[in-house]
């Protein structure tokens, strides 16, 4: 690597390293707090983990931007980086949201208290959703070298059989059904990157049942169309208005119905969606009603 | 989950104890490992029916010891991997090592993971 973007790489690693070890001392003081069963004093670390995490997201979104106009250096060390990076932010996250997610089925908790350690899961919830796509945006660039380095030929049925069983427990508390029109029993060969690819479905099958009223079907759908395998996550949600299906795929952009629902989420997720099904040489298409459901279709090719 | 063993593997005490007391509370028999080799010395005194493994131990990888249960004659547990990684580089080997599902831990409640695990051992899925 040239030196002056040595030097420059280091400031941006030494200073995103600096707010992890924030987020890992207010980590800490949540554990010994929480052993003592404070909830105030855990609501007040937590908040100082939240906002330790969010200048940590600050540093990543300096160094993505930074590593994007640069070489294949660049590349390189930020795959390290996500890799470092999405454990060690996440292992404190993961931490303060199992200890909130205790501490909320807590019967003895004044009411106050259960408002406040509700407010904190939800929004460490949403940090942590943050956090994962702003760690996977900084992968799936185009040019990114590191996610082209790990696609291969692949059975992605173990990928899809497990990004289902993962939204089967998602949609239990809602009593929404997760159908499978789909013959998982011969293998379905693509080129693609394993987790990146779960991700697309994971995003699309937990979007489909954000969005779903209580008892309804979401239902998911594989034809092996010769040249093409086509992946359908049909919904019979909240839908997408007319004039705002343009925009989903772009980032930033969040339907105004979503937003009312009341559901989190951070408008990144189909962003993301659409970045790895382009590095995956696919297509994906939103055919939706407001008020009467969404179909998303993914077809990739077949050669592989 | 009554009357069903359980091996978790993890080197962070707080994952394993948090997931320990809802597995216990559920009826099953949990036993906890620290690291890559206690968990080897575990399963090979005793098959469990389901082993939950933490992805990176200390330089050691649940993935391997995936791959030593593979190894070893049918019939074999449910082996779930559990990881805050979002390095694609084991999701291929632990297919291959018969790994059923793979869980992003800031992403689910201990809650979440439990019934995952309770759904497979009751056989309400396939998945």
């Amino acid at each position: 690597m040239s030196s002056p973007h040595n030097h420059s790489d280091a400031k941006y690693i030494i200073w995103s390293v600096v707010v992890i070890i924030g987020a890992l001392i207010a980590y800490v003081g949540l554990s010994v707090l929480g052993a003592k069963g404070r909830v105030e004093l855990i609501a007040l670390t937590s908040f100082a983990l939240l906002s330790t995490t969010a200048l940590a997201l600050l540093g990543i979104v300096f160094v993505v931007r930074h590593a994007r106009s640069k070489s294949e250096d660049a590349a390189d060390m930020r795959a390290d980086f996500v890799t470092v990076a999405s454990h060690e932010l996440r292992s404190p996250l993961t931490a303060v949201r199992w200890k909130l997610a205790e501490l909320r089925s807590n019967t003895t908790l004044s009411p106050d208290a259960r408002e406040i350690t509700n407010d904190l899961y939800l929004q460490i919830c949403r940090l942590i959703d943050l956090t994962t796509t702003f760690l996977l945006m900084t992968s799936v660039d185009k040019n990114a070298a590191p996610i082209k380095e790990t696609m291969r030929a692949i059975n992605v049925v173990p990928v899809l059989r497990d990004s289902i069983a993962r939204a089967q427990g998602i949609a239990l508390p809602k009593k929404i059904r997760v159908e499978i029109q789909a013959a998982f029993d011969l293998p379905i060969i693509l080129r693609a990157d394993p987790l990146r690819l779960r991700m697309v479905f994971d995003n699309l099958l937990s979007n489909a049942i954000k969005y779903s009223p209580e008892g309804s079907t979401v239902s998911f759908s594989y034809i092996d169309d010769r040249n093409i395998k086509r992946f359908k996550v049909h919904d019979m949600g909240i839908g997408v208005p007319k004039d705002e299906l343009k925009k989903i795929f772009t980032g930033y952009h969040r339907a105004s119905n979503a937003k009312r629902s009341g559901a989190l989420g951070s408008g990144f997720g189909l962003y993301m969606v659409k970045k790895i099904v382009d590095l995956h040489r696919g297509t994906i298409v939103c055919e939706s009603e407001e008020g009467h459901g969404t179909t998303f279709t993914v077809t990739f090719p077949s050669d592989i | 989950m009554t009357g069903k063993k359980i091996l978790l593997v993890d080197d962070e005490p707080m994952i394993r104890d948090t997931l320990a007391k809802h597995l216990t509370e559920r009826g099953a028999t949990v036993e906890v490992q620290g690291s890559y080799e206690d968990g080897l010395a575990a399963l090979k005194k005793e098959m469990p029916d389901a082993i939950v493994l933490d992805v990176m131990m200390g330089g050691r990888s649940g993935v391997d010891l995936a791959k030593e249960i593979h190894k070893m004659p049918p019939p074999h547990p449910y082996v779930m991997i559990l990881t805050n990684s979002l390095n694609a580089d084991y999701i291929a080997d632990g297919i291959e090592a018969g790994v059923a599902n793979f869980v992003q831990k800031a992403e689910h409640d201990p809650a979440e993971i439990v019934d995952m695990i309770a759904r497979k051992l009751s056989g309400t899925s396939n998945l």
